[in-house]
């Protein structure tokens, strides 16, 4: 039985490895790269709209408002980093639906990437926002004597960004597969539902908190 | 379960690449777009907004005009109002005035036709009682009126001899209600010779609306008897019957 889609390798030599995750990625890629250039080829500033620019507006709206709400700053800088990961994982999750279909971001090596672009964007707003001591400093609070444990509490929150999105879409994947060997009708289509809804869910958490850890980043207290 | 090292910083790779990407075709152009939907959303509520500043001006101005007609109104109703009352005042007192002269007319003509009334009623009285005087006289003493009113005449003749005698008189003229005979004449020019001296300058004349009387008439001056003066009283206590 395939858990990961990393198990699922189409061609290997040493340590390079082309397999599911990275050909999924490929394709979910160029799907929202063309799909993207498909409708801003002729976007339109009248308030007349067609449905793929309303769509769009309508996720870039969500996304800006999210990001304010959870920041209380301009969205317009984290709108590149933050409206990728929410669109990217939903874009993976949502495709579950297809049959046979292999979730990139039930690859742990995946949310970890994820989680470890977080892990970098949150220093990097940071500094960009505090300046290196300024940032730095969040480390040594309330005393100097809570340098490891801030350590670990940051590498621990990255840990369990990826783990949780991981374990989730893995969980969700893995009970229809049960499922499918014990009841193969009607009863894995709920559990499908449950778990496009379970993906969403997903995808939405996993944003927002990194919005929150890129933002305890940038805060002047920490 | 594990993590694949390659996968994963393939990953990461694919990830700043995706971001790269969308930042070029989806974020910057869709957030183009609809800054500019914004400013144009802007420019037209802005416009829509002069426009109906401009349209609230034009309101209030058309209502300044309009309350300012009918202002206009008002005092052109007021001034035909005061004109109508004016000329239904003139109208009022011409009426009025030509009712008075009607009135002052009619009454004129009442009163005239009174006063005509009372001499048609004096004359017919006058004439009614001369006839029965006549009669009466004429019935009593079996004499003529004339007679009797000649020497009535007479003696008022001899009444005034005093004043006569001292009246330097040319001429006579004596009238009377009937025609005098000869002797009757004659009983006249011989007493007024007797009283003035005159006499050749006599004349006789008939007046009839000298009533049952003898008239002299000299330098402007008369010595009458007549049954005038009577007549006149019953015509005043008549008159006052009538009146009253």
């Amino acid at each position: 039985m395939t858990l990961s889609p990393d198990q699922v390798i189409f061609w290997q030599k040493g340590l390079i490895t082309i397999n599911a995750t990275l050909i999924v990625t490929w394709v979910i890629m160029a799907l929202m790269v063309i799909t993207s250039w498909w409708i801003t080829k002729h976007l339109s500033s009248s308030a007349k709209l067609k449905d793929g620019q309303n769509i769009l507006e309508f996720l870039v709206t969500i996304i800006n408002e999210q990001i304010e709400s959870a920041t209380g700053q301009k969205a317009s800088d984290f709108l590149p980093f933050i409206g990728t990961l929410f669109l990217f994982i939903l874009v993976c999750n949502i495709l579950t639906i297809i049959p046979f279909y292999l979730p990139p971001t039930g690859s742990l090596s995946t949310t970890s990437a994820l989680a470890t672009c977080v892990f970098i964007a949150i220093p990097f707003y940071g500094i960009k926002s505090k300046g290196w001591l300024g940032y730095l400093k969040n480390y040594l609070e309330p005393v100097p004597l809570m340098l490891p444990l801030n350590i670990i509490s940051e590498l621990a929150r990255i840990a369990a960004l990826a783990i949780r999105l991981f374990a989730n879409l893995l969980s969700g994947g893995l009970i229809i597969t049960v499922l499918l060997v014990l009841m193969p009708i009607f009863f894995p289509v709920i559990m499908q539902v449950l778990g496009l809804l379970t993906g969403v869910i997903q995808a939405y958490i996993f944003a927002i908190l990194a919005m929150v850890y890129i933002a305890s980043g940038m805060a002047n207290e920490a | 379960m594990e993590i694949n090292w390659f996968t994963y910083f393939a990953q990461i790779v694919n990830f700043l690449i995706l971001m790269a990407l969308l930042q070029r075709f989806l974020y910057k152009p869709i957030t183009r777009a609809m800054i500019q939907r914004k400013l144009q959303i802007k420019a037209t509520v802005d416009e829509a907004n002069e426009k109906r500043i401009a349209a609230e001006a034009e309101l209030e101005k058309y209502r300044q005009q309009n309350l300012k007609l009918q202002e206009e109104k008002e005092e052109i109703l007021l001034k035909t109002r005061e004109e109508a009352e004016k000329e239904r005042q003139k109208l009022v007192d011409k009426i009025q005035l030509e009712i008075q002269e009607s009135k002052r007319k009619w009454y004129q003509e009442i009163a005239q036709e009174k006063a005509d009334f009372l001499i048609n009623v004096r004359r017919k009285t006058l004439e009614e009682i001369y006839r029965v005087l006549r009669l009466s006289l004429a019935d009593l003493a079996n004499v003529q009126l004339e007679e009797h009113i000649v020497n009535v005449f007479l003696q008022r003749l001899e009444t005034a001899q005093h004043e006569l005698a001292n009246i330097a008189i040319n001429k006579i003229n004596v009238s009377s209600a009937f025609p005098l005979n000869n002797e009757q004449q004659k009983k006249i020019s011989q007493t007024i010779e007797q009283y003035t001296g005159v006499k050749d300058q006599i004349t006789f004349e008939i007046q009839t609306d000298l009533i049952c009387g003898i008239s002299l008439t000299f330098n402007s001056q008369e010595i009458v008897w007549s049954l005038e003066n009577y007549l006149q009283n019953l015509s005043e206590n008549l008159t006052t019957v009538i009146n009253n």
